[in-house]
This record gives structure tokens, sequence and C-alpha cells, in this order.
């Protein structure tokens, strides 16, 4: 129940602040309204210490834990803000630990949106990246959005608030840090909410020896170092195929979906196959199949629709420079027949009009490139896909 | 391919056991939400019963493995009457490259309200309020049919004359179609009866009776708060009832889903979770933000703009290029302005072109129309 002296004004808020903002007043006024009414989004924070297994339900959203326990070792709001994003309230930043012999195997880094918003989150930069193991974005449109990559962190910087609270945690049960880990990173975002879910796997943990490095560059954990190192390429093998897999999972649980099985961590002895999520959605249309769900017809025409389209997504954003030369070439194709009889007209002379052609093929086609590709970049590409690039901040440095 | 089939077959053996069973069966009671196909089905008000749930023929291929199109119907009964049918349709699989849009969020005469919240190349939200005629007799799909029998077992009655309140909401990957019908006799009590007509509800002689169309707005004021339960629904985040039914939501609130946002962010403040300065200004934002709704966006208008800003410093360039070989001003602004006017026709043009081009491209699935089948044969059968 929203009382009285909610009506009136919040508990922190000034007498004045409210007279100078009327229509806050106004909105609080609102809440006593409300009295029935509550889509109970924000959760309660997770006390550290907490051991969790399996889910982690944070805010509306799921994340699907691995299988072992994990322990919350902070939760708390990131020091990120973004105003133009609109009433999102904060965004939480919730670590979790999976400790094995006093050392931390993994860290699990959860970045998450508290209220959902209107318009949509942004992609990660990292998604984007060609110099990590691996960087794959699964659709990227104005406002949804879907994204893992590979790559290594720096841990050993106490980059946020909640990170540096996770290692005060760790200090204090006496568990040891990777000072660089082997990161999995996920990104699902749609309309109203964003999840960011890391893994940093600890490379000590897995009998790989860890590294002391000032600087992100200077690790064997590049890719272009992994090919001669075979003991560090078989995990950066094993937990890319294993992001592949808990992909679809991080999409499940935007939409607080439960993981529909149980989620192993990446092995190297044994090694995992990749996913083949065609097989999966197969798997799920002939359970519908036996079931009397769809039809023998329904069935074959759907399978034929996965063997022959896949499970791919046709959202990829095209690319702003191929569609401004595109224009540029098509434009000074046509224009170009245009000024020939426009030049001529005006001068009466072959060699004058010829080369006033030359020179305005190719000094007009330059302005004309980067007068479009400043549009471009302003507008976006067509219909006004925003698509903007959005971070947060993270456990680490990974630049 | 046999490797995938066995693979398949594999995996399927897995996920039939990992899959929830669905334990639902007609007379069962629901409240707060209904799940199918995955999704939470938002119930307004009390206790509704499941009264039919089944498939429905619907053939798409280029929509991909959607496994089948899942529809229930629950009735809300007082004593021996149906006062409210909840009509909705959901795809059971997910797909990965969107849905489409309802013809019933055209604009139509027979709407008397239609709000198209936005619509993207993957995603799409409208709602819309019109009259809907069925009762006991009317055909449907195979769960309206079940929906009929129990009734009739259950010797409950029906009204011939509805207010429907219709929402559809897509993404990337699923689909909600809800339909509630609301009973005239909610509002108007025993005065409903004497309007049993497809006439009696008409745009015209809705508009010409108080009575009516007090009818008509306590449902539109009730449905344009409601839809954000229904994008909850798709998302599975329905954790509280979704308010109350529309005769009794119309003395609540008619801005529900601001009234929540502001209420929890009163809530994070209170509890420290954001400053004053982040309260107010999200605050702010919660009573004007509503979603960017761009309907293939008219590119004329870039167009030209682009256009005014290249001639604007275009034409002294060409002004320049003339002279240089000319050596003639008057020539030289001759083949200038000349360029300049037939050039901007060009570049429109051209720009124009590309834009639809590329922007089709990226919506195609904005223009897609699917449609189920759908009680009574209402708008977009």
């Amino acid at each position: 129940m929203i009382g009285v002296r909610r009506m009136i004004r919040p508990n922190r808020m000034s007498l004045r602040r409210c007279l100078d903002t009327a229509w806050l007043c106004a909105a609080a006024a609102v809440l006593a309204a409300l009295a029935g009414i509550g889509i109970a989004r924000a959760d309660t924070n997770l006390a550290v210490g907490t051991q969790v297994e399996k889910l982690l339900q944070l805010d509306g959203k799921q994340v699907a834990l691995p299988t072992g326990t994990w322990i919350v070792a902070a939760d708390g709001a990131n020091d990120w803000n973004d105003s133009s994003i609109g009433a999102f309230g904060y965004v939480r930043t919730v670590i979790l630990f999976q400790v094995t012999n006093n050392q931390v195997g993994t860290i699990l880094e959860v970045n998450t949106n508290v209220l959902p918003t209107t318009d949509g989150w942004g992609t990660a930069s990292d998604c984007a990246r060609t110099d990590l193991v691996l960087a794959v974005i699964r659709y990227r449109a104005g406002w949804d959005g879907s994204c893992y990559f590979v790559t290594h962190t720096l841990l050993s910087k106490e980059s946020t608030t909640v990170w540096r609270n996770a290692r005060n945690f760790a200090a204090a049960k006496g568990w040891r840090l990777s000072s660089v880990s082997l990161t999995a990173g996920f990104r699902a975002a749609d309309r109203s909410d964003v999840l960011d879910v890391r893994y940093h796997f600890s490379p000590e943990a897995r009998g790989i020896p860890g590294e002391s490095i000032a600087q992100w560059q200077d690790s064997r954990w590049m890719s272009a170092k992994l090919d001669n190192d075979p003991p560090r390429y078989a995990f950066a093998r094993a937990v890319s195929d294993w992001a592949v897999a808990y992909s679809t999972q991080v999409d499940a649980g935007l939409k607080n979906r439960p993981a529909d099985r149980v989620i192993a961590m990446p092995q190297i002895a044994g090694g995992q196959t990749p996913e083949d999520l065609i097989a999966r959605r197969l798997a799920e249309l002939e359970i519908l199949r036996q079931s009397g769900t769809v039809t023998a017809e329904e069935y074959a025409e759907q399978t034929k629709a996965l063997h022959d389209y896949g499970n791919g997504s046709s959202s990829g954003l095209p690319d702003i420079g191929v569609i401004t030369a595109v224009k540029a070439i098509s434009y000074r194709v046509i224009v170009s027949i245009s000024h020939i009889f426009v030049d001529y007209y005006w001068t009466g002379n072959y060699v004058a009009a010829g080369a006033l052609e030359v020179l305005q093929i190719t000094i007009n086609s330059t302005k004309f490139y980067f007068h479009e590709l400043a549009w471009a970049k302003y507008m976006g590409v067509p219909r006004g896909d925003s698509a903007r690039t959005l971070d947060f901040k993270y456990i680490g440095s990974d630049v | 391919m046999g490797i995938l089939s066995a693979l398949a077959f594999g995996v399927a053996l897995c996920l039939a056991s990992a899959l929830p069973a669905t334990a639902t069966s007609v007379g069962d009671k629901f409240s707060r939400a209904f799940q199918l196909g995955g999704k939470q089905i938002p119930l307004p008000g009390g206790e509704w019963v499941l009264a039919g749930h089944g498939t429905q023929p619907f053939h798409m291929a280029k929509l991909g493995a959607f496994g089948a199109i899942e529809t229930a119907v629950l009735f809300m009964t007082q004593q021996d009457r149906i006062v409210a049918v909840l009509e909705v349709n959901s795809n059971t699989l997910q797909v990965n490259d969107g849905w489409g849009r309802t013809k019933a969020c055209a604009e139509d005469s027979k709407q008397f309200l239609l709000v198209l919240r936005y619509k993207t190349g993957w995603e799409t939200s409208c709602l819309f309020v019109q009259a809907t005629k069925f009762d006991s007799g009317s055909s449907g799909p195979a769960a309206w049919e079940q929906a009929r029998e129990f009734a009739r077992s259950a010797k409950l009655s029906m009204p011939p004359m509805w207010l429907t309140a219709g929402f559809r909401v897509s993404d990337r990957q699923d689909l909600i179609d809800v339909r509630y019908h609301f009973s005239p006799a909610l509002t108007l009590g025993g005065s409903a009866a004497s309007f049993g007509t497809e006439a009696d509800w008409s745009v015209a002689a809705v508009n010409a009776d108080p009575l009516r169309r007090g009818a008509v707005q306590t449902v539109t004021s009730w449905a344009s708060g409601f839809d954000a339960w229904v994008e909850l629904g798709l998302r599975n985040q329905i954790t509280a009832t979704p308010g109350s039914m529309p005769e009794i939501a119309a003395f609540e609130s008619s801005t529900p889903s601001i009234d929540v946002k502001l209420a929890e962010l009163d809530g994070l403040y209170r509890d420290g979770q954001i400053t004053w300065d982040a309260y107010v200004a999200q605050s702010k934002a919660a009573t004007t933000q509503v979603p960017v709704y761009k309907e293939q966006t008219s590119l004329l208008s870039n167009s030209v703009e682009k256009n005014i800003s290249f001639r604007s410093f275009g034409t002294f360039v060409d002004y320049g290029i003339a002279y240089i070989v000319t050596a003639n001003t008057a020539v030289s602004w001759g083949i200038a302005l000349t360029l300049n006017a037939t050039d901007s026709v060009w570049f429109v043009l051209n720009d124009r072109y590309w834009d639809r081009h590329y922007a089709a491209l990226n919506t195609h699935d904005s223009e897609r129309i699917v449609d189920f089948t759908y009680i009574g044969g209402g708008l977009g059968s």
C-alpha cells in the first residue's frame, strides 16, 4: 500500500524541491491511486554470500547458471548512467563467484536494467570488434540486438564500485582471484530490457598458468598468439563453442524464459561440439508433431524452412559506407549525362563542356560522398535505426 | 541430413523431459495470467475459466519454424452469464525474423480506437477497440467450438454484441494476439439488451448516444492502459494482477503504466538506489516517454533536407568549376543555377530510391499481414 505520506512527498524530497517541481508533486499524488496496481519489477538486492544454483532471477529477467554453486559476491548499482535512455531506474550489477579450492574459478558479471524502457538499448562495442577471439552479432536492428564475444579481461583494476565490493568479499574469504581471465560475454536487448552477461573464466583454475601484465595487448590470450599456444588455444576454443550454445539461453533469459536444459561449464578435455541450433529446433518440432499439435504437412513445411533458411536472422544492418558509395555512383552516372547537355548549352564548346564534365565528376563525386556520409552518420541507416552502441561499466579492462 | 535427424531425435528425447507439461484443461480456473505458448496472457479482474484450447490451421512458410498457432478462449462469468470472453492466439515455437501486422490494426471505419504504438521491421504493438458480433451460434476456430460447447453444457448465456479491445504485440521471436470481448452489460446494465445489433454499435450510433458512448469510452480508456500488461506478458514479466475490468479500471487510473513506473522510481529513490537528480530526470521522462513510432519514415523530407544542404555549398562549387573553365561570370552562374535545378531533382529521386531500397531490406516484415481465425469472423479473418 502506498501511504498518505507518499501523496505529499517522498521521504528524501524536501518541501522546497517539491514546490519547485510541481509536476513531480502531481505525479506523487497520482501514486495514491496505485494502491491496487503494481507491476513489481525492481527486485530486492541479493545478500552477499547467498548461494545460488541453476537460475538467477533479476528484475523480470533470468540468467541460466551453469552447473555448480554460485556465491553472490556483490549486488548494487552500476556507476553507469545515460539519461537519454529514459526512465530505466538504474543498471544493476550482480557478481557471482564459483569457488574451488580457495580459487575463484569463474566470475559471473551480470548487468541489467531495473525498469523497462520504451525505446530500446543498444549493442555492446565488444561484439563489433575484430581483434577478439570471437565476436558474433546474431542480429542488430534499431530496437533489439543479440551478440556475444570471447576475449580476455584484465581483472586487477577496480573499475566499478560493485567490482571493488566483490574483490573485498573475496579477500575477506581468502579466495584468490586471477588477474587475467578468459571472458565470454553476451548481450541481449529488446525495446524494453537489456541483459549483459559476462563469464570470466580463471585460467589458473583450469591448469593454465596465469599472467601478470599491464596492457591488454600484452596477454598471451590475444587471438594472434593463440595458434602457437596449444593449452590456451584449446581452452579458448572450448569457451567459444560453449558461448555459441549459451547465447540462446541469454536471449531466453531476457524474456524470462527458463533454460530448457542443464548447462555445463566449458570443457577442454573430451571437448564439446558446438550445439546445433537447427537440430534443437527440429527436435522441438518433432515433439509438436508427435503430440499432434502440428500436422505432418506443417511439420514437413517447417522442417524444410529450417533446412533451407537455417536459424538465422536477416537483420544485419546495411553498411553506411556501402550505401553512400552506391548512391554516389548512381547519382554521378545520372547527372553526368544531364551535365553534358547543360554544359554544352551554356558554353557552346565541346572542349569546354568536356573539361567541365571532368572537373564536375571528380570534384562533385568527392563532395557528394562525404556529404552523404556525414548525413548517414547523423541520421543512421535508412529507417532511422539508431543501432547505438551502449556499454556499461564492467569488471576490469578488455582494451 | 541423416546425422542432423539423428541429432534432432536425440535432442528431442532430452527436450521431451525438459519441457513443461501442458497441464491445462477446459474448466480450469485462472487469475492474474494464463500461460500460452511460453508467454503470459494478462487476466484483468478476477477469475477466468478456460473454455477452449487448441491449435488452428495457419500456414505461412516464410515465417520459418513457428510450430503451431495455439488458440485459447477463456470466459469470465457472473452467475450464469458470460460477461467477458478472452480470445488469444500465440506461437508455440520462437521464430527468428519477426511476425507482422494484423489487418485489425489498420484504420477501419468500425473502430472506436486505434493506437499503433510502434511498428518496425521485426516488432509491432497496436491496439484497437471495436464492436464485435458473436454469440453461442457463431463459428470460429476449434478452441471457440470447444468454448461454445462448454458454455452450452454449463448453461451459460452470452450477449449478441461485444465491445472488443484487441492487442497485437510481437517481437522478433514471439507473438501475442489477444482480444478481450466485454459484454456491454458490464457498464450499461440491463439497458444493454436494447442494443443487440451491429447497427446499434456503429460509430455514428455510438456518438449519438451518451449512454453507449460512455460504455465505449470505458473500454477505450481501459485498453489504452492495458497494452503495457500485454507487452509484459510477451516477456513473461507479469507478477501482479493486471488491473481491474474496464468498468472498475476507469475509476482507478487512466495511465496505469506511467503511474506504476512513477511508483517504482519513487521506491528506488527511497531505497537510495538512484540519486535525486536521476529520480527527477527519470520521473519526468516516465510521464512523457512513448515508443518511437516510425511507419516507414517519410524519406522525401530527409532527401529534401539533404539536397538543400548539398546545394547550399554545391552551387558555389559548380560556379567555381564553371568559372575556371569559362572565365565568364554570367555563363558560370548560368551553369551553376541550371545544375542546381536539374541536379536537385536527380538528387532527391536517387536518394529516395536507395533509401527505400535499403529500408525495405531492413523492414521486410513490417508490411506482412499475419491474421488468424477469430471468433465471429471479426476483422482480420
